[in-house]
This record gives C-alpha cells, structure tokens and sequence, in this order.
C-alpha cells in the first residue's frame, strides 16, 4: 500500500517535471526562433550605432588651380533631450559657446525628442571645447561645411549650397552629381560609455570629385573690380561683364556687381544672387547692329565700302527711326564701315530693309540668339524674338537696330566671338575638360574678318575710341539701349542699358569682352560708360595672359 | 601470472589423471615452450596434447593463452580529462582573448580615427586659411599697403626692325 502511494507520487512528481521541461523548451524555443528577429534588433538598436561617413564634396579650382570653393570639417553640436537632467543649467553653459541665446537653446532641450541639433557648423574649437564639458546628453560630431576662401570673388557665378551641401545655385548647383560624391555608413558595437568595441559594416564614403573651371581668378577680380568702380562712377544700377576665349570657348570671367561674399549668401537679396550674363536678358540696342551688317555681307548685298546715301531720320511704315547723335547735316553718304564705326540707325535700318526679313532672322538664329547656347550653368535664358510670322512692318526697322528683340549677354559676347573666331561659333563653357563642346560656322571667314576690320574702325575712329587699349588694336561696338518702361508702353527716356563688347588684339583676337552697365544715372551712353570699363579688362587680361602687344608706342 | 596458474593447473591435471607416454611427452613439450617462453619473455600460446580417450574431456578444456600485463585504468581518465581540459580552453578561453584583442585593436582604430579627424579638420581650415591668404582681394591690399600697383602710364618700346645680331657678330662681355 505505501509502495504503491509512493509510486504515484514519483508518477506525479515526475509528470510535473516533464511538463515544465517542456515548457522551459516551448519558452526557449519561441524566444530563439520566433522572437529571435524582433530581439535581436532591440538588443543592436541597444549597442550598435551607425556612424554617418560624411562625403567630401569636391574642391572648385579656377583654371591654374586657385581654391574657389572647398569644404572644411566643423562641429555640430546636439542633444538627446530626455538625457538631460537640469535643461537650463545646460543652455546657460552652451549659449555663449554656440553663440546662441540660452532661453533659445533651452527651447530645443526642453522638446520632447530624442534628438535635437543646438548648432550646426560651428568652429571646431567651439566643439572641442563643448565636447571638453562631458555634459551627458550633449554630444559633439563633424560635418562638412562649405567655404569659399576667396570671399566676394565670382559668387554669382559660383552658387551656394545648402545646409546639408546640396547645391543651390550657380556651378555648385549645376554640377552637383560630379561634387556632391556619397556618404557612407559605419555601424558599430560601443559600450554605453559610447567607445568603439567591434565594426559591424562598413559603407565607404565616396568622396565628390573636383572640378577645375576656365575661370582666371586674376582676371575675374579685375574684372569685378572694374565693374564696382563702373557703378559707383556712373550711379547704376547694376553692371556685368565676361571675358571669352574665342576660339576655346573658354569663359576667363564672369563678373556681376553689386558683389557679396558667398560665405554670408543668405543675407544678400535674391535679385543680387542672379548670374546676369547667363540668366538674365535685355535689348542690346546698337552692339546688335553687327548682325544685320552681317547679314548684308554674307548675302553679298554689300561690301565694307559699299556707300549709303542718309538721312537725319528715316520712316518704316508709322513708325520714325531718328539718329541718336544730335548734330549731323541733313544728307550724308557713309559707307558701311561708317555706318557701323558712327553707329547709324538710319543707316542700319537701310541695310535692314535691304537684308529683308527672312535673312535677318537667318542670321539672328545662326548666331544663336534665339535658343539658350547650353553653357554648363543653370537657368540660361533662352533670347527673345517675336516669331517672324507675327512681325509687323515696323519690325524690320526695330530689331537691326537692336530693339524688340532680348538677349542674353552670353549670346551676344558668343556672337562676337564667333566674329573674332573666323565666323566660327563655339560652345561657351565654364568647366573645363567638361565633354565635347560644339562647334558651328556662322559666317564665312571672309566676312568675319570684314567685320573685324570694319569693328576696329569703330574703336579706333568712331564710338568706341575710349575702349582704345594703350598697345593693341582693339575691335567693338558701343551700344546704348533705352529699358521699356515698367508698365510695357514703349520706351524710357531715362533709364538705359550701356554696353560694350570688344575683342582684342583686333588682328588675331585671344580675347572678346562685353561689359553691361544697367542704368546709369550721370551718363547714358555705351561709349563713356561701358567703353572705358572694357578697357581696364583687356588691359589687365592681355598682360595677364601674357599677350604680346600689337601696335607700339 | 598467467604462466604461474598454467603451472599449477598442470601439477593439479598431473595429480588426478595417469598420463599416456604421448601424453607426458606432449606434456614435455608443452612445459618446455614454456619454459623458453619464460626464458625469451614472448608470448606463447601451449597447445594442450590430445588426452586418450579417457582424457578426452581435458580438449573441452578452454584454450589458454599467454598474454602481457594491462595497462591501469587511472592513466587513460587522467588522458580524458587533460583533452577535456584542452578542449574548454580552445572553446572558452581562447575567444574570450580573441575578444578582448580584438576590442583592444577596435578602440585604438576609433582613437586613431578621432586623431584622423581632428588632423583633418585642422587641415581643411590650414587650407581655408591658405586660400583667404592668397586670394587677389589681399594680395591687392597688401600690395598697396606696401605702395604697389598697376602702372598709371605704360610705354612699349617698339621692336629693333634690324637684323638680330648672330653667332660671332658682337662681343659679350664674359665671353
């Protein structure tokens, strides 16, 4: 009898056993094979960190290797809220060293988040020194900040990037695929004093690559600087100028004023950001007179000594076409050269009506003013030209003399330089080895270097004399172009466009420029305002690149 | 041992039966493998001799043989356990310092990379610097400062229209 109650308890006791075993196996079963994804990532979000592997972005150069953009390592400070015991004992410490308010910081360590940026790209030592603190919760790390060493110099043309790099504007935005490169990741195992103990991946950062562009930083300054003195001399509004290789397609310079240091791009106004000579479109006015000459010379109409016979005014239609100059007799003969040299807008609108219509807008699209030229830069415009079927008979004594009709003044210094490169017209480009550029032929060679030598006659007898260059004989057209008032009811009688463009020395051009000056306020004319100013550019640059001068003294 | 109890179970097989001349001389035989098996000290099996008839139950008798001394069973534990041992340690011990190598090596590559970093950001802003340095905003600047700048009047000279001087046309001085 006790035998057999002893066995059923053993029976019991060992039932139980079994039943908890197999409990203890169902319990470890599930917790390693069914649980086991969900805990184990709750086990690495415990003790494994990724590590952001900043990418570099790539270096600007100017083309001798000048640092124009770079990207500099500074301190970012955060915090983790929730680990912070006394928030605003930590703001008053933090606040003079991020120089920050401490009631601001203390606003971003009182949020209910588990990460907060209280300063982003400060100075490295400011980190260092915060890091020095060993505040729990606050932590210290680097990110890349970009820098522009040479502070004012071309900011316009070199864009800016955002707070997290991306670029915004200009070259930065442009190439941003070849600058940008690819942040990597690193994930570690760290113990809770956030020291390393094991590397789990590695993603390797692939640092952004480096662009070299054709800009000359010397010439650039020069020219900026010119330009600065333009307006201040003559109270405008604006100004702009570049400086072109014409047989690369080389851009030298590319300056706009008023200039700003990129580094503080935020507090400039965003009319003051534009790249004009890219993005921005106007009526040329007498620098177009070129193309119906042009015109007139390719379609054999006329020779450079072919002689007109003028009056003070002429009449298209309704509409009356006056000279500019004030004295001038009744009737005169001028040959073409004259007509261009003294700026002729009666002249030129005869040689309009001579070329017609459709010539003209042949040779307008040959030169590439009605379509964007494609220079690697963001936002080109694309010129302006009411569609030939929809001109007036008015039109034809508009647009050879350069009204009705917008382009940019990347057109119009590619149109010269098409001139000065034998009638061919090459690609304009900011960057160099930046793929193939194409090439197309505008004007038969002959009529190219008609146009030059006719052009150097402006310079030398005509309106252009103040573009004269001490040393070498200079090429260009003057213009001055009435703005159309606000409201679009025709013309300004008080705000202007003077411009020059010019290519230097005249024989052999290595060089064309155009400078831009937007409503001056003392003086109006493209030959006082913007002569002169082409004149201090090509001085510099010719000496700059070592260009050996033409005509002695 | 084996040898000994042969010897006893022989006088004992000896007491009890009358051998046969064939017998004894089997006997002989057998006693003297024996004894030259104690004598060289190799094994030997004996053969027992076939008993007469009335014997015949001594061939059921189990074959005997000589065999040499066991080795004790403690020295084979103690093997066990030393493998076992080594075994723990391979297992155990062994990735507990490949751990702790390797976090040693870990934490200097993290020490190591913070030093990279910093010397990299000390040279990114040496390079800033370098760049501001030489940028023409102060180069200008500081060539005024020292009373430098572009010509205000330049004159070229116009290029000799003459023939070049040759090789052996003038004197140079030094020559």
């Amino acid at each position: 009898m006790i035998a057999n109650r002893t066995n059923k308890r053993l029976a019991l006791f060992m039932g139980f056993a079994v039943v908890f075993l197999a409990a203890l196996l169902a319990r470890a079963f599930y917790v390693q094979v069914i649980a086991a994804p969900g805990l184990q990532e709750k086990a690495d979000s415990q003790h494994i960190r990724t590590v952001e592997l900043d990418a570099p972005r790539g270096v600007i150069y100017d083309r001798d290797g000048e640092e124009l953009a770079i990207s500099q390592s500074m301190a970012t400070v955060y915090a983790n809220p929730g680990q912070i015991d006394d928030p605003a004992a930590v703001a008053r410490q933090l606040a003079p060293i991020v120089g920050r308010s401490a009631g601001e910081l203390l606003t971003k360590l009182t949020k209910e988040s588990g990460f907060e940026y209280l300063a982003r790209k400060i100075d490295p030592a400011s980190g260092q020194e915060i890091e020095d603190l060993k505040i729990p919760g606050v932590g210290v790390c680097s990110e890349d900040k970009r820098v522009y060493p040479k502070g004012a110099l071309a900011p316009q043309l070199l864009g800016f990037v955002g707070t997290d790099n991306e670029g915004l504007a200009g070259v930065e935005k442009e190439y941003e695929q070849v600058l940008a490169g690819r942040p990597g990741s690193l994930q570690v195992v760290s113990d809770p004093a956030g020291n390393r103990l094991a590397t789990v991946s590695v993603e390797e950062a692939r640092a952004g690559d480096s662009i070299t562009l054709t800009i000359d930083e010397d010439i650039q300054f020069e020219t900026e600087r010119v330009l600065a003195d333009a307006v201040k001399e003559f109270q405008a509004k604006k100004a702009c100028a570049v400086v072109i290789d014409p047989s690369s397609g080389e851009i030298l310079a590319m300056g706009n004023t008023p200039s700003f240091d990129t580094n503080a791009f935020g507090s400039v106004e965003e009319q003051h950001r534009r790249n004009s000579v890219v993005t921005d479109q106007f009526e040329p006015g007498s620098t177009f007179k070129m193309v119906v000459t042009a015109a007139a010379l390719e379609a054999g109409l006329v020779s450079p000594d072919t002689t007109f016979s003028l009056g003070r005014e002429i009449q298209v239609y309704d509409r009356v076409v006056h000279e500019s100059h004030e004295v001038i007799p009744a009737v005169r003969e001028l040959t073409v050269t004259q007509i261009l040299a003294q700026s002729s807008n009666v002249g030129t609108v005869k040689l309009g009506l001579e070329v017609g219509k459709k010539r003209l807008v042949e040779m307008i699209r040959k030169f590439g003013f009605t379509e964007p030229l494609g220079i690697d830069f963001p936002g080109e415009a694309a010129g302006q030209m009411l569609a030939p079927e929809k001109w007036s008979g008015t039109t034809i004594a508009n647009v050879p003399i350069g009204q009705g009709i917008a382009v940019s003044p990347l057109q119009l210094v590619a149109a010269y330089a098409a001139i000065a490169n034998n009638g061919q017209l090459v690609q304009p480009h900011l960057v160099r080895d930046g793929g193939e550029r194409w090439t197309r032929r505008v004007l038969s060679e002959t009529v190219a270097a008609q146009l030059r030598d006719m052009l150097t006659v402006t310079v030398s007898g005509g309106t252009g004399k103040e573009a004269q260059v001490k040393g070498y004989a200079v090429a260009g057209k003057t213009g001055t172009a009435q703005k159309v008032k606000v409201d679009g009811s025709g013309y300004d009688e008080n705000r202007y466009i003077a411009s020059f463009v010019g290519m230097v020395p005249a024989g052999a051009p290595r060089l064309v420029i155009l400078v831009v000056v937007d409503e001056p306020a003392n003086a109006h004319l493209g030959a006082y305002v913007a002569a002169p100013a082409f004149a201090k550019i090509a001085d510099f640059a010719l000496k700059r690149l070592g260009i050996a001068p033409t005509a002695a003294e | 041992m084996a040898t000994a109890s042969r010897s006893a179970w022989m006088d004992a097989w000896g007491g009890d039966l009358v051998p046969s001349s064939a017998a004894r001389r089997s006997a002989a035989r057998v006693d003297a493998r024996v004894r030259s098996t104690r004598y060289y000290g190799r094994e030997a099996t004996a053969r027992l001799p076939r008993p007469a008839p009335e014997i015949q139950r001594i061939e059921a008798l189990p074959e005997l043989k000589v065999v040499t001394r066991r080795r004790s069973r403690w020295r084979i534990l103690l093997l066990a356990l030393a493998f076992a041992g080594l075994l723990l340690a391979v297992s155990v011990v062994v990735p507990v310092l490949v751990n702790s190598a390797a976090t040693g090596v870990e934490s200097a590559v993290g020490q190591l990379e913070a030093e990279r970093q910093g010397l990299a950001t000390a040279a990114s802003v040496l390079s800033a610097q370098i760049s501001a340095l030489s940028s023409p905003d102060r180069v200008t600047e500081q060539a005024a400062q020292l009373g430098l700048g572009p010509a205000r009047s330049v004159h070229y000279l116009p290029a000799g229209t003459e023939k070049a001087a040759s090789e052996g046309d003038t004197t140079v001085a030094g020559r």
